[in-house]
C-alpha cells in the first residue's frame, strides 16, 4: 500500500557507474531515463554531473551509516508516552464511537457530552468497601442519579462468573428497579492478550423466552483493557418500558468475538462458546419505587406545540412523557437543554451514557433524566430554552452514493467522500456538516435513522453511523460517516429522513413539576 | 491488512488507532532522536505526535498516506519542540551548530571509532536542519523524494535543491576533516 524507495535499487545503480571510463560506455549503452542512476539524473538537473564522482561517494557512506542509525536504542519509556497521547487525545475528543452497531438503539446512544465528571467520594466509598466493585466508581461518572442510588444501598454485588475458552466473563453487580437493569460486568482474558466485544447479548425470563419490550445497550467498541491485565469492564444498560414484564429470574446471555489487531472484522473471529449467567430479582426491593407528577401543560415555541405530560422518578432514571401536536409545521428532534431543577437550583440532566429516550411513534417521546428519587427535594421545575427542530417538508436527504452527491438535502451538509470496502461488503461515506458553535461544540450527531427507502421504494438498513467533533473543511466543524451495505440489492437514490440536525428553534419555559 | 486498520483508524477506531501507531513507533522515535539529539525531547515529541495525529486523523483523505502524514506530524512536533527548548531553526543556506551531543559516536559497540562514520554523521551534524532532514528521511527511513515533499510540506523541486545542496555540502566537509576518502 505504501511505496517505499528500496536502497538495493540505489546501491545498484551506484556499482554501474564505479568509474569514468565505464560511465559513459554504460550510459551510451542503457535507456537513458529509464536506468541512469538517480543520482546522475539529479546531478544533471542541477548541471553538476561533474560532480558525481564526490557524491557517490558520500551516498556510499550514507548507505553504511544506516545499520548503525537504525540501531538507535529504543527507550522502555516510548510505549508510556504514546499512551499518554493518546490518552489525552481521547480526552480532548470525547466522542464515542462504535465499531459495530450491535443493537437498534445503538446510534441514539451518542449523545452531547458534558465536559465535567463528578466523583462522588460517598459513592467512592461504598463501591471500594465492597470487593471487585471499585471499578464502578469511573462507570457512572456521569450519573448523578445512579451514584445516589449507590450511595442509597441500591447496588446489589453479585460476583457470578461463567467461563469458557480461557474467558471469564462475570456479573459483578447490578442496579435494578422497574425501570432499567444496569450490569456491572468484567470480561477476563485469561491467556492475557486480546480484545474482545459482545457480539449477542440476550436477556432471557426464567422460561428462556427472550424479554420482550427492553432495549440493551453496551459501548460496542468494548471499555480498552487500561491497565494490561486482561480484563475489561464496564456495563450494559437494559431499559424497560411500559409494557414490560419483570420475571422473578432473568437469564444473561452473551456471545463474544474477539478484536484482532490487523484483521478487519468478520463473523468468524466470533468465539463458538455463550456465557451465561443468572441473574436473581428480588422484586420486593424495588417493586412500587416510583413517583409520578401528572404535569399536563403545553409551550408553544415559534408556533410549534409541546405537550408535557407527565414525569415518573425511578431510582434509576426520571422519565418525561412528551407529546408534539401533530399540526406542528417542524418536526421536533430533540431539546438542547432541558433539565430538572429543583428549588435549591440542583439540576439533573437527560443520561450521557445509556438510552436517552424512546419513541413510542411520531408524535411522542419519552425522555430519560438522571434520577433524583433519592433526593429529598420540595419543588421540581422542568426548564428549557432552545429545542432542535426543522420544517417536516424538509426531512429529506437524498444521496446517489454511486454518482457520490446528495440530490435533496439540507444546508451545511456536503457529502465528501466515499470510500469502498468491497471485502467487508460496506461503503463509507464521509459528510462535512456546520453546527453551531455555542451548542454543538461537543456534540456528535446521528443525522441519518436506520433506515433509508432506494429508488424502488424498498427500505433497507444502514450499517453505521458515526461523528466526530471536528471537520478538516473550512467553514464546517463536524465529520460524519454514514456505512451503508455494499450488496447491490438497493437502487440509487436512497432517501432518508432526517433523524436530528442543527437547526433550532428557541423559547425559554419554566414548568412547575412538584 | 494495514489497509484496513487505517480506514478503521480515520472512522475513529481507538484500538485501530494505537495498533498504527504502535506498528511503527521504531521508526518515528529514531526520527524524532535523530532529530532533536535527546531521549527525553524525542519522547515529548512522539507523545506529542500521537495527540496531533489522533486529534486530526479523521481528515486523512488517502489511507495508502498514512505512514507519510504521520511522519510529518512528527517533524511538525519536533520543530515546535525546538522552539519550545529556544534553540534557533536554522534558516535555509546557513550551517548553524546546535545542540550537538556526542550521539551515538561514542556508543560504539565494538569500542573502535571508525573514522569514516565518525565523520559521515559528524557531517550531518552541521547540515541545516531542513537538508537534514531531508538526507536522513531518504538514507535512514527509505522515503521517496515524493514522500519527503510531503513530510516537509514542499514542492518536489525544493526537495531535490535541498538535496543537491546537501550533498555538495556533505561533500565539502568530509574533505574539509582531511578524509583521504574522498
Amino acid at each position: 500500500m505504501f511505496e517505499r524507495k528500496e536502497p538495493n535499487k540505489s546501491h545498484k545503480g551506484k556499482k554501474r557507474i564505479s568509474s569514468h571510463s565505464e560511465t559513459m560506455d554504460e550510459l551510451v549503452k542503457m535507456d537513458e531515463l529509464d536506468t541512469m542512476d538517480d543520482l546522475g539524473k539529479l546531478m544533471n538537473e542541477f548541471n553538476a554531473f561533474h560532480e558525481l564522482d564526490g557524491v557517490n561517494k558520500v551516498h556510499d557512506q550514507l548507505i553504511q551509516a544506516k545499520p548503525r542509525v537504525a540501531d538507535t536504542p529504543i527507550p522502555d519509556e516510548l510505549d508510556d508516552h504514546i499512551q499518554k497521547g493518546l490518552t489525552k487525545g481521547i480526552k480532548a475528543q470525547k466522542v464515542w464511537r462504535f465499531r459495530k452497531w450491535t443493537t437498534l438503539v445503538a446510534c441514539f446512544l451518542m449523545v452531547a457530552f458534558i465536559t465535567t465528571a463528578r466523583v462522588s467520594p460517598a459513592v467512592a466509598a461504598v463501591l471500594h468497601k465492597i470487593p471487585g466493585l471499585g471499578y464502578i466508581v469511573e462507570l457512572i461518572n456521569y450519573d448523578k442519579g445512579l451514584q445516589s442510588a449507590v450511595e442509597n444501598d441500591f447496588i446489589l454485588p453479585l460476583g457470578v462468573s461463567d467461563e469458557h475458552e480461557n474467558i471469564v466473563f462475570t456479573v459483578d453487580g447490578i442496579i435494578m428497579d422497574e425501570a432499567s437493569l444496569v450490569i456491572f460486568y468484567t470480561v477476563e482474558n485469561k491467556r492475557g492478550e486480546g480484545t474482545f466485544d459482545f457480539s449477542d447479548v440476550r436477556l432471557l425470563d426464567e422460561m428462556g423466552e427472550p424479554l420482550k419490550e427492553i432495549s440493551i445497550g453496551h459501548s460496542g467498541s468494548g471499555v480498552p483493557d487500561k491497565d494490561g491485565d486482561g480484563k475489561i469492564q464496564s456495563r450494559i444498560n437494559v431499559d424497560f418500558y411500559d409494557n414490560t414484564v419483570i420475571p422473578n429470574r432473568l437469564s444473561l446471555k452473551v456471545k463474544l468475538h474477539e478484536i484482532f489487531q490487523d484483521v478487519p472484522f468478520e463473523p468468524s473471529s466470533q468465539l463458538p462458546s455463550t456465557w451465561e449467567i443468572t441473574i436473581p430479582v428480588d422484586k420486593d426491593k424495588f417493586v412500587g419505587m416510583k413517583t409520578v407528577y401528572e404535569v399536563n401543560q403545553s409551550v408553544v415555541i415559534e408556533g410549534q406545540r409541546i405537550t408535557f405530560e407527565k414525569v415518573t422518578v425511578y431510582p434509576t432514571r426520571m422519565s418525561l412523557n412528551v407529546s408534539y401536536d401533530p399540526a406542528n409545521s417542524k418536526k421536533i428532534f430533540a431539546f438542547d437543554d432541558l433539565t430538572l431543577v429543583n428549588e435549591e437550583g440542583e439540576e439533573w440532566g437527560s443520561i450521557i451514557n445509556g438510552v436517552s429516550g424512546s419513541y413510542p411513534d411520531e408524535n411522542r417521546e419519552i425522555l430519560f433524566f438522571q434520577s433524583n428519587y433519592f433526593s429529598q427535594s420540595k419543588k421540581l421545575f422542568l426548564r428549557g430554552k432552545s429545542i432542535r427542530a426543522m420544517d417536516k417538508e424538509s426531512l429529506r436527504i437524498t444521496l446517489d452514493p454511486e454518482k457520490e452527491r446528495i440530490l435533496v438535502g439540507p444546508p451545511n451538509l456536503v457529502l465528501d467522500q466515499v470510500i469502498k470496502n468491497p471485502s467487508e461488503k460496506k461503503k463509507e461515506l464521509i459528510f462535512s456538516l456546520k453546527t453551531n458553535p455555542l451548542y454543538d461544540e461537543n456534540r456528535g450527531f446521528c443525522v441519518f435513522p436506520f433506515e433509508f427507502i432506494d429508488a424502488r421504494g424498498n427500505s433497507f438498513e444502514i450499517k453505521g453511523q458515526s461523528t466526530a467533533t471536528n471537520s478538516d473543511k473550512p467553514g464546517y466543524d463536524k465529520t460524519l460517516w454514514l456505512t451503508l451495505p455494499d450488496n447491490q440489492s438497493y437502487q440509487s437514490p436512497i432517501t432518508f429522513q432526517i433523524h436530528d440536525y442543527p437547526s433550532r428553534i428557541t423559547g425559554e419555559f419554566d414548568i412547575r413539576i412538584k | 491488512m494495514e489497509a484496513q486498520t487505517i480506514v478503521a483508524a480515520i472512522k475513529g477506531d481507538d484500538e485501530a488507532f494505537y495498533e498504527l501507531i504502535n506498528l511503527q513507533k521504531h521508526q518515528l522515535y529514531r526520527i524524532a532522536f535523530r532529530y532533536l539529539k535527546s531521549e527525553h525531547d524525542a519522547l515529548e515529541a512522539i507523545q506529542e505526535m500521537t495527540y496531533r495525529a489522533y486529534r486530526s486523523i479523521h481528515k486523512l483523505k488517502e489511507p495508502k498516506y498514512f505512514q507519510t502524514w504521520l511522519i510529518r506530524i512528527l517533524i511538525n512536533a519536533c520543530n515546535d519542540e525546538l522552539k519550545r527548548l529556544r534553540v534557533q531553526l536554522p534558516l535555509t543556506g546557513e550551517v548553524i551548530q546546535y545542540k550537538l551531543t556526542a550521539l551515538d559516536d561514542s556508543t560504539e559497540p565494538g569500542g573502535r571509532v571508525d573514522l569514516q562514520r565518525l565523520d559521515i554523521l559528524e557531517a550531518l551534524d552541521r547540515l541545516d536542519l531542513r537538508y537534514r532532514q531531508v538526507i536522513e528521511l531518504k538514507y535512514f527511513e527509505d522515503l521517496t523524494i515524493q514522500q519527503i515533499a510531503v513530510v516537509l510540506e514542499r514542492p518536489e523541486g525544493t526537495i531535490k535543491t535541498w538535496l543537491f545542496q546537501s550533498y555538495k555540502l556533505l561533500k565539502e566537509y568530509l574533505q574539509e576533516r582531511g578524509d583521504s576518502h574522498v
